[in-house]
């Protein structure tokens, strides 16, 4: 793994100041961005934990920002851990889909560390994307082609695809939502 | 950069296979310790000709360290200069000495690794130790009171819920936290297939699906099914009495 500064971001304005300079990634659960860094796919210089930020609530029946008259619902905060999202009351009650897609995926571990953005902003988990063996991958390294479209490709995309990338997105909240 | 024959974890998975007394167990942790400071002196240690490239290289390889301290089984310990990259496991194992959490996979996906953050459980190998900074740690070392086992500590050893043990610590403190968040009336994707989507009874169905992120290579499932039943009755029974 590559080395990199730990910054504990205390106020969105100071999150996004730090994320501007070149390498620096946001850090929510790291689930899905440690596993990529130790894979060595991934490698920010700078890791900003937005944890701490006040992010990690749900509000009911919030009025639609843009009042153009659409059905009211909640707002998840994007520091939501997933298992607390599944387990909301109101998730519970009035999107059951939404619980029942985040509890069948990862493990009880996992759901308990990742964050609603973080989930939202996943890597694909096409193989040859994580598996840096394979040279050609575009997601990874622009331009340089993509080992899927003649490899083992059973899982990836269908719909959507491109000459350039065939990977989906993995995420089973993404499709409830 | 040229890395020794042998990883310090490696190392210390093929010293794990022979059977150690307490005293070598001392004396393995020792060697692998001091393997990896000499492995690190020989990496780093080579003269070279400075130019601004190597700086360059210098500067995106140098690690960055913090000052850290967590807070483990009720005491606070003091991580000084600690690289950034270093997991919450790897803080716990080889800085403080705690190798009760186990290094399994590494990527979590085999939960040996299992810890408590702030009483809920997470991968200590995908969580960095500068993240755990100022949360309430609980390792498998805490659990027992003294010499008293913690009900889910006595369950395992009751239904003899393990064949190595390895992935046991991890088993333990997930069942733990299992207990708690059945406690708290949470769902399982097992009570949505069986409508149980109110207040779900822990089913030997619902134990497996809730201890799911917990894999046993010795496959000791039936009876780490058993012991988690058990110290669910348990905690039922006292806490009607």
């Amino acid at each position: 793994m590559n080395p990199f500064a730990y910054q504990r971001a205390s106020t969105s304005d100071t999150a996004i100041r730090a994320a501007a300079s070149r390498g620096a990634k946001f850090l929510g659960g790291g689930t899905n961005l440690i596993d990529l860094m130790k894979y060595n796919v991934e490698h920010p210089t700078t890791l900003i934990d937005v944890t701490h930020l006040p992010f990690n609530q749900i509000h009911e029946n919030m009025a639609p920002v843009n009042g153009n008259g659409v059905g009211k619902g909640p707002t998840i905060g994007a520091g939501v851990r997933n298992s607390d999202l599944a387990n909301h009351p109101v998730i519970r009650r009035d999107y059951p889909l939404l619980s029942q897609a985040l509890l069948s995926g990862a493990s009880p571990q996992l759901r308990n560390m990742a964050t609603t953005g973080g989930n939202l902003l996943q890597r694909t988990r096409c193989y040859y994307f994580s598996d840096t063996a394979f040279s050609e991958c575009n997601k990874r390294s622009p331009g340089s082609g993509c080992a899927a479209l003649k490899g083992f490709n059973r899982i990836h995309a269908i719909l959507g695809a491109s000459e350039q990338c065939i990977a989906t997105n993995p995420s089973d909240m993404n499709v409830a939502l | 950069m040229s890395s020794p024959p042998c990883s310090p974890e490696e190392m210390e998975d093929l010293l794990d296979s022979s059977a150690a007394s307490p005293e070598s167990e001392i004396s393995r942790r020792t060697f692998v310790k001091t393997a990896s400071v000499l492995g690190a002196g020989v990496a780093t240690g080579l003269p070279r000709l400075a130019t601004a490239e190597d700086a360059h290289a210098a500067a995106a390889t140098a690690p960055h360290t913090m000052n850290l301290t967590l807070k483990v089984n009720g005491k606070s310990h003091s991580l000084p200069a600690l690289d950034t990259r270093t997991s919450l496991l790897d803080a716990l194992r080889e800085h403080l000495e705690l190798t009760g959490s186990k290094k399994g996979c590494d990527h979590g996906q085999c939960g040996a690794c299992t810890v408590l953050l702030d009483g809920r459980r997470v991968n200590s190998c995908l969580t960095l130790a500068a993240a755990a900074d100022g949360a309430d740690i609980t390792t498998i070392e805490g659990l027992a009171q003294g010499d008293t086992l913690h009900p889910v500590q006595a369950a395992f050893l009751e239904h003899d819920g393990f064949q190595c043990g390895y992935c046991t610590p991890g088993q333990i403190c997930s069942a733990v936290a299992l207990l708690d968040e059945h406690k708290k009336n949470t769902l399982s994707t097992v009570s949505f297939e069986t409508g149980q989507t109110a207040n779900p009874q822990l089913t030997d169905n619902e134990i497996r699906e809730r201890m799911s992120g917990n894999i046993c290579r010795c496959a000791a499932y039936p009876n780490i099914v058993a012991a988690v039943r058990a110290a669910a009755r348990q905690q039922t029974s006292g806490a009607r009495a």
